[in-house]
């Protein structure tokens, strides 16, 4: 069946990488619905997150694959409910507002 | 001078930095072609005759293919190099066929300097771009002081784990910059990747329990026991255990095909016996293979008796294909060195009668026939094939182009010596037979290598008869000609109605051609002068062109169609 499935994946900081990383969604004709890349705590490694609609099997096999990347140190994927998701919003507020 | 680290200064141009790399990592023959942005490299070149064997090819393929035939017959790695654009993209097929086959390759091109990258500069192409599906690792070296990490990371990188190919690209400015070159090798432990599991013990157990258990097992041996060296491992374990072996394509030669239990190739083209097997057989030991559709037929009709247990390096091939009972992730030769010893003997009367059944009914239905003397004088092409393997007794390194040549190359040859067949598995790419056999024979000079190829797969490559010419190349070449694109006439005959579209080939004058490249020659066109072409052949002091004009509308059988289980084997064009 399919359905969402998000990557993680940590990988050095490097040119090409995330060429390499998307290249194996490419492969096998699938779209990536969303992605990002972070600064992870760890210098010189970044974290991708790619979510893509597909079943359990391909993207097993995806993980798999991107597991053989030299640059990439570990993957796993999840299930949209298996994540938690940090969004931080910034707000201005005016002073006076905060005064009341 | 001192340099940072303490050590004497050694400074050198970003070229000579390569070039000593290369050395240090023990590469004494490339495979390239010059061009404008490498001229800086090919400059230097100059300085390094008789410490660096550069075999000019007459295309960027060619030395693609030479790097990937000498890494196959030797277990190093393969080098070629090219200059930027045309030069750097005519890599690609040949890098594409080393990712599918698990050759170690180092392909090194040059590229625009640093500023004028991403300018569509002349000759810029942007190869590591284009290569990213289809390499192991690659990086662009943009500055002399990268050269020597990255390119020993290159070699490290393509030779551990499951082999693979590596791209690296080297801006202009970089082989013509000054650097101080100081050599360290770059070892895997320092890649922070784990290529296989280490603590089996479990796992191993289970294979042991699943082996001693089995009544009618058989071993399929794939390419990675030649790769992981891993050849008496597995012959052990048969023995031990009694236990059938068969090959996969790319996994011929990793045993004797003398030996007792080894009972001939599985797949598309592969024996009867072996096809049988797989279906019959309740444990399969696939060792360093993939379920290649060209092995497994349907694989929803595949091994439906049978348990697996699946040995390989990379972690990835587990499942991908076929579901397998025990993956178990490491290398080959010390896994099989594990459960060798383990393995108890059972006579398996049962199982080795119908095996020798089915041998026989392959030798009766199909051998004998196509061994057969015909009135007219025509020749099969097995029967040439298998007159090279008698009168070479098997100890020739046989190389094929793709094709019907390479599917009888490999059903009537003999090998007695590991890493004595070349072939292109996974892509299938017709030009490479040449090009291969050049770098086998430049890799193992001692040993006869002989090309086994077609006439359209000859013609893709021809061109490297030049490189032949020009490095004194000892190869022997028997050129099957049947004037038609064999195996895929094969497929129109068979499944497009026989509509014969544009596989017919008007050749031209093949020994005319060997003349002009000075290769001593000969035509063979009736069956009687067979055995004597082949012994000139293989009797001459340099390379030679045997062209043996075969039927012309032969097909290779048996064969299992394309989407049919391993039972649905055609034999002859009635079925």
């Amino acid at each position: 069946m399919k359905r969402e499935y998000i990557v993680v994946a940590n990988v050095n900081n490097q040119i090409s990488v995330l060429n390499r990383i998307t290249s194996a969604y490419l492969k096998r004709h699938i779209n990536i619905e969303s992605l990002n890349v972070s600064r992870s705590y760890i210098k010189g490694v970044s974290t991708v997150m790619i979510s893509a609609i597909t079943t359990a099997e391909i993207i097993e096999r995806i993980v798999n694959q991107l597991g053989n990347i030299i640059d990439v140190h570990s993957v796993d994927y999840f299930q949209r409910e298996d994540v938690i998701f940090k969004e931080p919003a910034h707000y201005k507020i005016l002073k006076h507002n905060i005064n009341q | 001078m001192i340099n940072c680290k303490g050590a004497m200064k050694n400074i050198v141009k970003g070229s000579e930095a390569l070039l000593q790399t290369l050395i240090e990592e023990g590469v004494s023959t490339i495979f390239g072609y010059p061009g404008g942005t490498m001229i800086p490299l090919y400059d230097e070149l100059y300085n390094f005759k008789g410490k660096i064997n550069h075999i000019l090819v007459r295309h960027e393929q060619g030395a693609v293919h030479a790097a990937e035939g000498y890494a196959r017959a030797t277990g190093k790695v393969g080098v070629a190099i090219a200059t930027s654009g045309p030069g750097a993209t005519n890599l690609v097929t040949g890098i594409v066929d080393a990712f599918m086959d698990s050759t170690p390759l180092v392909c090194i091109t040059a590229q625009v300097n640093l500023d004028k990258l991403g300018t569509d500069f002349f000759q810029e192409a942007d190869i590591v771009g284009i290569t990213i599906p289809a390499t192991k690792w690659s990086y662009q070296i943009t500055k002399a002081s990268e050269i020597t990490g990255i390119v020993s990371k290159a070699f490290c990188i393509a030779s551990s784990g499951r082999p693979g190919p590596v791209l690296i690209s080297i801006t202009k400015n970089a082989l013509v910059e000054d650097v101080d070159y100081q050599y360290v090798r770059y070892t895997s432990s320092r890649l922070n990747k784990q290529f296989f599991k280490t603590k089996l013990e479990v796992e191993i157990s289970e294979a042991v329990r699943m082996i001693n258990n089995a009544e009618r097992p058989m071993i399929i041996a794939g390419q990675g026991v030649i790769l992981s060296g891993a050849e008496r491992e597995l012959l052990k374990l048969a023995e031990r255990g009694n236990i059938p072996v068969v090959s996969t394509l790319m996994g011929l030669s990793a045993v004797s095909s003398n030996h007792p239990l080894f009972m001939g190739m599985v797949g598309m083209h592969g024996n009867v016996a072996p096809n049988k097997m797989t279906q019959q057989s309740d444990l399969i030991v696939a060792v360093g293979m993939r379920f290649s559709d060209r092995v497994t037929g349907n694989t929803e009709k595949y091994a439906p008796n049978a348990k697996i247990i699946h040995i390989d390096i990379d972690k990835a091939e587990f499942n991908k294909n076929v579901k397998v009972d025990l993956p178990l992730w490491g290398d080959a030769r010390g896994i099989l060195g594990k459960i060798a010893p383990e393995v108890k003997f059972n006579e398996r009367k049962e199982w080795f009668s119908f095996i020798s059944e089915y041998l026989e009914k392959e030798r009766k239905m199909i051998i004998n026939k196509l061994m057969k003397h015909d009135p007219n004088g025509m020749i099969s092409m097995a029967q040439a094939v298998d007159c090279v393997a008698r009168l070479s007794g098997g100890e020739a390194i046989i190389v094929t182009d793709v094709g019907q040549n390479q599917m009888f190359g490999a059903r009537y040859s003999k090998f007695n010596g590991k890493r004595s067949f070349i072939t292109s598995g996974g892509l299938g790419t017709m030009g490479y037979g040449l090009p291969a056999s050049i770098g086998a024979k430049m890799g193992v000079p001692d040993k006869e290598v002989v090309l086994i190829t077609g006439d359209g797969g000859f013609q893709m490559s021809i061109q490297e008869l030049g490189t032949i010419l020009q490095s004194q190349i000892k190869i022997k070449i028997l050129l099957l000609n049947n004037s038609y694109l064999g195996m895929v006439r094969q497929w129109q005959q068979l499944f497009y109605d026989k509509r014969y579209s544009f596989t017919e080939l008007i050749n031209p004058d093949f020994m005319k051609i060997a003349q002009a490249y000075n290769i001593a020659s000969r035509k063979i066109e009736h069956c009687s002068e067979l055995e004597e072409g082949v012994k000139e052949m293989l009797s001459s002091e340099g390379s030679f062109l045997l062209e043996v004009v075969v039927r012309r509308e032969e097909n290779v059988f048996p064969m299992v169609p394309s989407g049919a289980s391993l039972d649905e084997s055609i034999y002859n064009t009635d079925n």
